[in-house]
């Protein structure tokens, strides 16, 4: 089975991408296909061995007219021109509409407009309106024509048929009226193309404001691939040489002035910067890097001439898998989404139901019984005591399908998804899409894996204590000579240290490992050994009570102690632990003022849980979990009723990850953690984890309150064009109205969306 | 299932017109209506009632596909 995704040109709404997807899944060989209609993408899963994109494509083109492409590498400038031509035509669209729109508005309100002396008397005729109208039926308006004829032509309904059905039958209304005007439909005094002409004015307005709104939930993405370099100058037969990015290949020296950008992913060779890595992290304080230090592609180098050897090319390097992350987190819908598809889905079928009971009813009975004459439209030119029954009904008619297009619904949730993410993105918070959103806003349990998440994962020393004649500086300046050829992480640590000290390291005689108690080092003549209790006990050297009360206190404070013993004689203690993030503490403390259950998990024995736990301020543990049982953990407490979000790092985590509610993975640990996870947090900084539940419950906020203004346009505009109020107040929304409005609730979910952009983080 | 729209789309316009017919019968029955009333009450219910049977008839066949 496959998955690939592929683009999208031509949808007008939520419908269109419906009618895709419910089309795709009828091909033979596809299993699943997602269709989002802010971004204009999908992804389909299909067998390789009976279909291919291409095939589906065309199936999909033949059918609906939409044109697919597979995206196998996303051309940033092609999609940018055709996104450009998009928004250029319907800005002349709607400059066109406007400017026939308001002349033809103009004479059919002459004699009710103030300004009747400017307006020329021919603006009134009904041919000359015919004549106004027509090239905006047959301009802007065609596209409502032809998306229906395409839908209908495959058994689709969308809201082109919505448009199609009212303007089409305002403007043949206006046509009949103006060469019959003996028939009966009111004569050419009523000449109906103010209605057909201000709706396709107004729709094509909301369609504009739509494509506008569309290309800011791609905005991220777009940002995203411009930061990519074109150019790389790389060494190859000792000869620098310029290249295309494509040519690049793992192993490569690089070489990056100040002010350049770093092309790929890789690692310093050469030089030491500081380097700008704003775009990818959202750390406004440029970082400083030496060698042997990974830097990330599109990041800038400020001050140094750096060589780096390339280590992740293409597809793999962090900027193509941020951007990957954010193109699917915009696929991925939550279930609110699916709710809301599912409603619009057969608000059409339920629109056109509902039209036809108005025009039954107005036709049959409430004509009779409440038509009051001299009554009109709101805002309408129309007076309808000079309009038969049927035109009167059929106009109500027209308004309800007018008013009920369902786009604020399409956009309500995908563009909200879109600007959260984005928003993450940009402060290096990656969120893979609504469904990790939605469950992220309805977390209440925290569980931290300790090594590498709360820990730095890398032990350091913490103690010196100097219990003979040596003083600290010489009692690391012999455990570090020690231990200098070895591999044993307590030995880095130390010789970490001494170097940072700037200690000079003794040349060593004899070198012997004892495995599980330490070393035995001949230094200048003196016998060394550097190990546990054990290793003193077989060479028989004594610990004193004084001695062994100081380790028991470093142990109880979760540490690794080791005793150096020169000549025989114990000259200090050396305690070595893994030390904490900057801002572990700092984000436990915040996690539970916020009322969260923080629990910290760990596979270390309970002694050192607890001393760590205790640092932090972590009451609940878990200590001594095996790896393969960290999930179990996970799910006991799920059990329990809880939404548990799951906080590591490391490849022995995936499994608690995937099993939580939400895996949160930190950005500098293993590949499989960040692909089991549906949050990264590209930095360091815990409190990034408050940062993502704070915007996950904000951007579920926004998409609640846009399917409200969505919705409630509808729920109050639906009845009101049905006419329920006109019985008793002689109300009734005109079709023309009813377009505004339509076009208004487009607006109100676009600008609700944009205020997101305005959100600020806790903690950045 | 190959000729299944074009079934759909002649079953939809029969349903249309046998909905026209209901309603010019119901509506030469109704006392102040005019002919051209009952022309473009005609047309009006044959075009919504086409479109409310085609998207019906694909529904139940979306239906029974997911079966």
């Amino acid at each position: 089975m496959k998955k690939e995704d592929f683009k999208i040109q031509g949808m007008h709404c939520a419908s269109c991408a419906t009618n895709i997807e419910n089309l795709s899944k009828t091909l033979p060989g596809v299993k699943s296909v997602i269709v989002d209609y802010a971004t204009q993408k999908g992804v389909v899963s299909f067998d390789e061995n009976i279909t291919t994109v291409a095939a589906i494509g065309k199936s999909i083109t033949d059918a609906l007219g939409y044109k697919i492409t597979s995206v196998v590498e996303r051309n940033l400038e092609e999609e940018n021109r055709s996104y450009q031509k998009e928004i250029k035509q319907q800005k002349n669209y709607t400059i066109f509409s406007w400017l026939v729109a308001i002349p033809i508005m103009l004479g059919t309100f002459q004699e009710y407009w103030i300004l009747s002396s400017f307006v020329p008397v021919f603006l009134a005729n009904s041919y000359v309106l015919w004549l106004l109208t027509t090239p905006l039926m047959l301009g802007p308006g065609r596209q409502f024509f032809i998306g229906t004829y395409r839908g209908l032509k495959h058994g689709f309904t969308d809201m082109n048929l919505l448009v199609s059905t009212g303007t089409g039958a305002a403007y043949l209304l206006g046509v009949v009226n103006t060469l019959f005007p003996n028939l009966g439909f009111g004569g050419s005094e009523v000449a109906f193309f103010e209605t057909a002409a201000l709706l396709i004015a107004f729709l094509v307005l909301g369609r504009y404001l739509e494509v506008l709104t569309r290309g800011k939930a791609s905005e991220a993405i777009r940002k995203l691939m411009g930061l990519k370099v074109k150019i790389a100058r790389v060494i190859r037969n000792e000869v620098e040489q310029e290249i295309s990015i494509e040519e690049i290949i793992v192993g490569d020296l690089i070489v990056v002035k100040p002010g350049e950008k770093f092309p790929v992913d890789g690692v310093i060779r050469f030089g030491y910067s500081a380097v700008d890595e704003s775009m990818i992290t959202g750390e406004s304080i440029p970082v400083e890097k030496k060698e042997n230090d990974t830097i990330i592609g599109a990041t800038i180098n400020l001050t140094g001439l750096i060589k780096f050897e390339a280590t992740k090319i293409g597809k793999d390097t962090m900027l193509s898998q941020i951007i990957k992350f954010i193109e699917d987190a915009q696929l991925a819908k939550p279930k609110i989404q699916k709710l809301a598809d599912k409603v619009s889905g057969n608000f059409i079928l339920i629109i056109h139901i509902l039209a036809l009971f108005v025009f039954l009813f107005w036709f049959f009975v409430g004509y009779d019984i409440f038509f009051t004459p001299g009554s009109q439209f709101l805002l309408s030119s129309i007076s309808l005591s000079s309009v038969p029954i049927s035109v009167f009904a059929v106009l109500l008619s027209i308004t309800v399908l007018i008013i009920s297009c369902p786009c604020a619904v399409g956009l309500a949730t995908p563009s909200a998804i879109a600007a959260g993410t984005a928003k993450g993105a940009e402060y290096g918070i990656l969120i893979k899409g609504g469904d990790a959103l939605e469950r992220a806003s309805k977390v209440n349990t925290v569980v931290l894996d300790k090594t590498g998440t709360l820990t730095k994962g890398k032990p350091a020393v913490t103690d010196i204590l100097n219990v003979g004649s040596l003083d600290s500086n010489q009692i690391l300046q012999i455990a570090a000579s020690a231990e200098k050829g070895s591999e044993h992480p307590l030995g880095e640590a130390m010789v970490k240290n001494a170097l940072e000290k700037n200690l000079v390291l003794s040349p060593i005689d004899h070198f012997q490992a004892i495995p599980g108690h330490g070393i035995e080092v001949i230094i200048d003549g003196k016998k060394i050994y550097l190990g546990n209790r054990q290793l003193m006990s077989i060479q028989k050297i004594t610990i004193s009570d004084f001695v062994e009360e100081k380790m028991q206190k470093l142990e109880e404070d979760g540490k690794t102690a080791m005793i150096l013993a020169v000549d025989g004689t114990i000259e200090g203690l050396i305690a070595v632990a893994d030390t904490l993030k900057e801002n572990s503490a700092a984000a436990v403390s915040a996690l539970q003022k916020m009322d969260f259950e923080v629990l910290m998990i760990t596979g270390d024995n309970w002694r050192t849980a607890e001393a760590i736990a205790k640092q932090i301020g972590i009451q609940n543990v878990l200590a001594g979990v095996l790896p393969e049982n960290k999930a179990l953990e996970v799910k006991k407490l799920q059990e329990q009723g809880k939404v548990v979000a799951m906080v590591g790092d490391g490849i022995n985590d995936a499994p608690a990850l995937t099993q939580a509610d939400v895996g949160i993975a930190i950005g500098s640990g293993s590949d499989i953690a960040k692909e089991a996870g549906q949050i990264v947090l590209v930095k360091e900084d815990l409190r990034d984890i408050i940062n993502a539940f704070e915007l996950s419950k904000k951007t579920m906020r926004k998409i609640k309150e846009n399917l409200f203004w969505a919705f409630i346009y509808n729920a109050l505009g639906v009845p009101l064009a049905a006419g329920v109020l006109y019985p008793w107040f002689k109300f009734l929304v005109s079709p023309e109205l009813a377009a505004l409005f339509m076009a208004f609730s487009s607006v109100s979910v676009t600008l609700n969306t944009l205020l997101l952009k305005r959100y600020k983080f806790k903690y950045i | 299932m190959k000729n299944a729209p074009k079934n759909f789309f002649i079953i939809s316009l029969a349903l249309a017109g046998f909905f026209s017919f209901l309603f010019i019968l119901t509506a030469n029955n109704q006392r102040g209506v005019e002919k051209f009333d009952i022309y473009l009450g005609m047309i009006w219910i044959f075009v919504l009632s086409f479109i409310v049977a085609l998207s019906l008839a694909h529904m139940f066949k979306k239906d029974k596909q997911n079966e």
